[in-house]
């Protein structure tokens, strides 16, 4: 879920070679999510191996993470830890979500109702412990480094890029730009098309890119200032935010009152789960690790087709295919020399 | 404008593909003669500087001197679906901003369509570099070695010393030589002003060998020390060079 600061940003489209070279977090709870939610067959059902076990997820981490590695991105998986007692609200509300999405998904399914299905389908969507388990597996065979976050992926992708660690951080929510990353990069995870909700109609996905700075020079305001509009319009701590809060108004309101503080007596119905200071805090110092090295080693090719092809009835050809794809990008990121320093 | 025909595919799509295996996204310049690229792989390791004279085509029609900036890889794509007896005819269409691929075959003709990019404004320069030994081989020679040292390794080692032309591989499998003397056959010419050796990932090679080696019977391979080889790919009719950065402290 996330805050939701689209309206407030602009995002500057970048291409996925900008990044060749670069290292990147990724929110990995959030990347599984969209891939359970989006790699689904015509009808909206999951992937499924041989056993009837889920593997859409595993298939955007080879199928997507291996065009990246081509590329010469340098992929990090951050993966969350215990999530904030905050956060139980949005947890429950995502566990009903799911619930009635389960229900109706079925009920689509049993009348052959595609279009309902997918829909649902998406928002049945649970990454289980097993899922994520299976993620890890996979990642460690393909050589990319995955951190165990003490809490919020996101603030830790957003530590990691904060101390140059890598160049960036990946997720479809912006939660990482209040938890201080410097740059954020949208759409890296999903492919070029993706369907619109609702309409069976595709358009084309490129990767974007935010910039803090930038923001906050566009913008005129602190990081503070950001994180207060953040909890006006909504975050995972307070999903609510304030009935009518949007974030132009938010913007507004902040920048005339200077803090959250100051904003509360001009609003009507300032109500908060939990005390603003507290939930600012969450965002600027949450809990983060040094306990990671981030090296990127070779992927493992008889691992991977054991993993993916033995245990989840994968194509061993469109496999494999990954496969080279992973070892020429890993072969150009462990390469340090490059045509340039050559030239005239 | 410009519009090309061909009535066999295969030996351009070869070459297409010859640029793939380095080009992500690429430029070309033509004008009435020729078409050209020079381009780097995104990771500005490897560089391919390529040219085709329109003689290469059944025809070739050129006017001005266009641009066109393609997804290569796409591109490729879609050439091979063209199958081997089908009529070819390739059309830059600049107001739809598209490049149009007809195939016919009889009363069948089926029509692909892509786009076409902005073109990058960068400048790709040439490596200035003053080679110190050239080896003039098959690339059947050139082929094989490659694909012993990948048994091995990640990386491998052209180095000329003397009399010699070596291709080796060192790994924590094993390790694999290659050696040829002048009196082989296929070394066809061996010229060393100082002996020379550099290292290379073997992957960029072990594309390049195969995707222009696919084009080509014969390369001519210069080198000095810790610096860029230069491959120059003998083909019928045009240029086909690469080169390729090496890898230092491995």
């Amino acid at each position: 879920m996330g805050v939701k600061l689209g309206d407030l940003v602009e995002a500057r489209k970048i291409a996925i070679d900008d990044l060749a070279g670069r290292a990147v977090a990724f929110d990995g709870n959030n990347i599984l999510y969209q891939f359970l939610s989006i790699i689904r067959g015509r009808s909206g059902e999951p992937l499924r191996d041989q056993h009837g076990r889920v593997t859409s997820h595993l298939s955007g981490l080879i199928y997507r993470n291996s065009n990246l590695m081509e590329a010469g991105v340098k992929i990090v998986y951050v993966f969350d830890g215990r999530p904030h007692r905050f956060k139980r609200t949005v947890i429950k509300q995502r566990q009903e979500t799911r619930k009635r999405a389960v229900k109706r998904y079925e009920k689509a399914v049993k009348e052959g109702d595609a279009e309902k299905a997918r829909r649902y389908g998406q928002q049945a969507v649970l990454a289980t412990t097993d899922i994520i388990e299976d993620a890890k597996t996979l990642l460690t065979h393909m050589g990319i480094p995955w951190v165990q976050a003490p809490g919020e992926g996101e603030a830790q992708t957003a530590y990691m890029a904060a101390k140059g660690d890598v160049w960036g951080a990946a997720s479809q929510d912006f939660d990482s730009l209040l938890y201080g990353a410097p740059r954020h990069i949208r759409n890296l995870s999903i492919t070029g098309r993706r369907k619109l909700p609702r309409k069976n109609v595709y358009i084309k996905i490129e990767p974007e890119l935010l910039e803090l700075d930038k923001i906050m020079r566009d913008l005129e305001i602190s990081r503070d200032q950001l994180i207060d509009i953040g909890i006006l319009v909504g975050t995972d701590y307070n999903p609510k935010g304030i009935r009518g809060v949007g974030p132009k108004t938010a913007l507004k309101l902040v920048k005339e009152h200077g803090t959250l503080e100051g904003v509360i007596p001009h609003i009507k119905d300032a109500e908060f789960p939990h005390p603003v200071e507290e939930i600012r805090e969450l965002f600027k110092n949450p809990r983060t690790t040094d306990d990671y090295s981030l090296e990127w080693s070779k992927p493992d090719t008889a691992a991977i087709i054991g993993f993916l092809c033995g245990e989840h009835s994968f194509s061993q050809s469109r496999v494999m295919n990954a496969v080279e794809k992973m070892n020429r990008g890993y072969a150009r990121t462990s390469q340090k020399t490059t045509l340039d320093r050559f030239f005239g | 404008m410009f519009e090309v025909e061909v009535s066999r595919i295969d030996p351009f799509r070869s070459l297409v593909k010859a640029l793939s295996v380095i080009v992500e996204e690429g430029t070309f310049t033509m004008n009435e003669a020729q078409l050209k690229l020079l381009a780097m792989d995104p990771s500005h390791v490897a560089m391919v500087d390529f040219e085709l004279p329109g003689g290469f085509f059944d025809s070739y029609r050129c006017e001005g001197e266009p641009k066109l900036s393609i997804n290569i890889k796409e591109f490729l794509r879609f050439l091979d679906r063209v199958d081997r007896d089908e009529q070819v005819r390739i059309v830059l269409n600049t107001e739809k901003a598209r490049l149009v691929i007809h195939c016919k075959r009889g009363g069948h003709s089926r029509r692909f369509e892509m786009p076409i990019l902005e073109p990058l404004d960068e400048e790709v320069p040439q490596p200035k570099i003053f080679f110190k030994a050239k080896a003039r081989v098959t690339t059947d020679a050139l082929r094989m070695a490659i694909r012993d040292a990948s048994l091995v390794s990640e990386h491998v080692r052209v180095e000329v010393e003397g009399d010699l032309f070596k291709v080796n591989a060192e790994g924590d499998m094993g390790s694999s030589f290659s050696e040829w003397t002048r009196d082989s056959d296929d070394l066809l010419e061996l010229k060393v002003d100082e002996d020379s050796s550099a290292t290379f990932t073997l992957s960029y090679l072990s594309d390049i060998a195969s995707a222009a080696g696919a084009n080509s019977e014969v390369a001519t391979l210069e080198l000095s020390t810790d610096m860029p080889i230069k491959m120059e790919f003998e083909i019928p009719q045009g240029r086909l060079v690469y080169y390729l950065a090496p890898c230092i402290g491995v």
